[in-house]
């Protein structure tokens, strides 16, 4: 494959994400990184990251397409480990949130199922939010007993790990016990972990646990307060990381550029280096979705908190509004109130975006000079 | 995001602001085409992934708002007639510029004109507390 058809191949797996067969001159689907044959079962390139993700250069799914699923061709990751498979590293968890705002990758996962099984008995939102992002963490726990474990101030992630090392399967399930207790917040235990000089050095200087990530990609800590544009501006290959993978919760930093930097730049952070994820739970904590008129919005609309999608624009209403379609989902799943930023606001994409909130229940009220759409009661 | 037809379009359906009315083309860009009158300004948009849309203004600036929010108040079937105004082709978006140019020279003469009361009560309307 060249170069070219590389990049292509991963751009659409961002703006379109999943298999691209209807795209393919013949059998093969784009993979993201790599073309895949679905009748050898085989990738036709080597994995990128070499044996570090398989024994094999060119087997695709681990050899189970049933129940694993590799969104980019570099690692085969398990279907009901969802989350905790993902976290394998931090390119993992990026593209755990690319999954959750678009289609199921490869036809085998579906995030909102992940989401489901990861945050079922649970709290619904905060659980499914962290869960992604401590996957990572979790599924390190299995590998390195007792680093996050100590970070996390909790055997939380620890009895994933073992749960993971021992049963795959149900890896998940102490990976959500893990998720509950929030570990992140707290700093504690950083001294104890792998990297400890860094993060002890961010924690102490930071104070919490966002020092910690802060210090890992180099300035984190502005992304704890607010400042993760200028983190991203640093143009660090964490930053970028984290750019893109927060930019798909907020819309300044999304879009298919953005999109492309991310898959670059979780190759490498694939190779060894980490990461970004606890921007990712403080993002994710508790996120409002707002509604929007493009031609009558500006950021400084935005309240703390909220959060909007700049998607590309595939010129092409049908997939244009599949991809609203889908963010709106997800937004709905997490089951905030959806304020409108402008509601006077009428026609275009967010007028159908109201159409379809309705179509699903959900109501529009108003509360002094705020409109919010609510989530049926009992839902 | 360009749409080198939008503004051609634009121009075309929009030149009757010109010639009936006494518009100034003020401002013509690939996404943007702006008339002002002595009292009002007219412009009409192409954004947010395949939007057209017409926003009217004093002139001066006051209170910006959509076409749309105009005969949302006055014509409100005519506003729902316009559906989600989302091009992307160039015949998409000559076809959505056109029937907002035809809504406005149809229905907007008060606006047009300036007619005050027209601007204030457009200040204070909210489509969603009108009766369906």
């Amino acid at each position: 494959m060249t170069e070219f058809a590389r990049s292509i191949c991963l751009f659409l797996l961002l703006v379109l994400n999943g298999t691209f067969g209807d795209f393919s001159t013949d059998s093969t689907t784009c993979q993201g990184t790599r073309y895949y044959d679905p009748i050898s079962g085989r990738f036709l390139t080597a994995d990128p990251l070499g044996h570090e993700s398989d024994p094999s250069l060119y087997v695709a799914f681990g050899g189970d397409p049933i129940n694993y699923f590799d969104p980019d061709g570099r690692f085969a990751r398990g279907v009901y480990n969802g989350v905790g498979s993902f976290g394998s590293d931090l390119s993992a968890s990026a593209a755990i949130a690319l999954d959750a705002l678009f289609k199921p990758i490869v036809g085998l996962f579906d995030p909102f199922a992940a989401q489901m099984h990861f945050s079922g008995g649970y709290k619904p939102n905060p659980a499914f939010a962290n869960a992604y992002y401590s996957g990572s963490d979790a599924f390190r726990a299995g590998h390195q007993v007792g680093y996050f474990g100590a970070e996390l101030g909790t055997s939380a992630a620890l009895g994933y790990g073992l749960g993971r090392v021992l049963a795959p399967p149900l890896g998940g399930v102490g990976y959500a016990m893990g998720i509950s207790s929030r570990p992140f917040w707290g700093g504690l235990g950083f001294a104890d972990d792998a990297f400890a000089a860094t993060r002890t050095g961010s924690a102490g200087l930071f104070g919490d646990a966002f020092g910690m990530g802060a210090t890992r990609t180099g300035s984190a800590f502005g992304y704890e307060w607010g400042a993760s544009r200028t983190f991203s501006a640093g143009g660090t290959a964490f930053g970028t990381d984290l750019r893109t993978s927060w930019g798909f919760f907020d819309d300044t930093l999304t879009g298919s550029s953005g999109g492309s930097r991310f898959l670059g730049n979780s190759a490498t952070v694939a190779k060894g280096t980490t990461q970004l994820e606890f921007g990712f739970v403080k993002n994710l904590e508790n996120p409002n979705f707002v509604l929007y008129k493009t031609s009558e919005f500006n950021r400084s609309m935005l309240r703390p908190g909220e959060y909007t999608l700049n998607l590309p624009w595939l010129r092409n209403e049908t997939l244009d509004w599949a991809q609203n379609q889908q963010a709106l989902r997800r937004a709905m799943n997490i089951g905030n109130p959806i304020r409108e930023v402008n509601p006077n606001a009428l026609g275009g994409w967010m007028q159908r975006e109201r159409d379809f909130l309705s179509s699903q229940g959900w109501q529009r009220n108003q509360e002094g000079s705020d409109v919010f759409w609510a989530k049926p009661s009992g839902q | 995001m360009n749409a080198p037809d939008f503004q051609k379009h634009a121009q075309n359906e929009f030149q009757f602001l010109v010639e009936r009315y006494g518009f100034t083309l003020t401002s013509s860009e690939p996404n943007k085409v702006q008339y002002t009158s002595k009292s009002v300004m007219v412009e009409v948009n192409y954004s947010g992934r395949g939007e057209v849309d017409v926003v009217l203004d004093e002139n001066p600036p006051s209170h910006r708002f959509q076409l749309r929010l105009f005969l949302k108040a006055y014509h409100p079937a005519v506003e729902k007639s316009l559906g989600y105004g989302i091009a992307n082709s160039d015949e998409e978006i000559r076809r959505e510029i056109q029937r907002l140019s035809d809504a406005l020279q149809r229905y907007g003469s008060a606006i047009l004109e300036h007619d005050r009361q027209a601007f204030e009560k457009i200040k204070t309307f909210k489509w969603w507390e009108q009766s369906p």
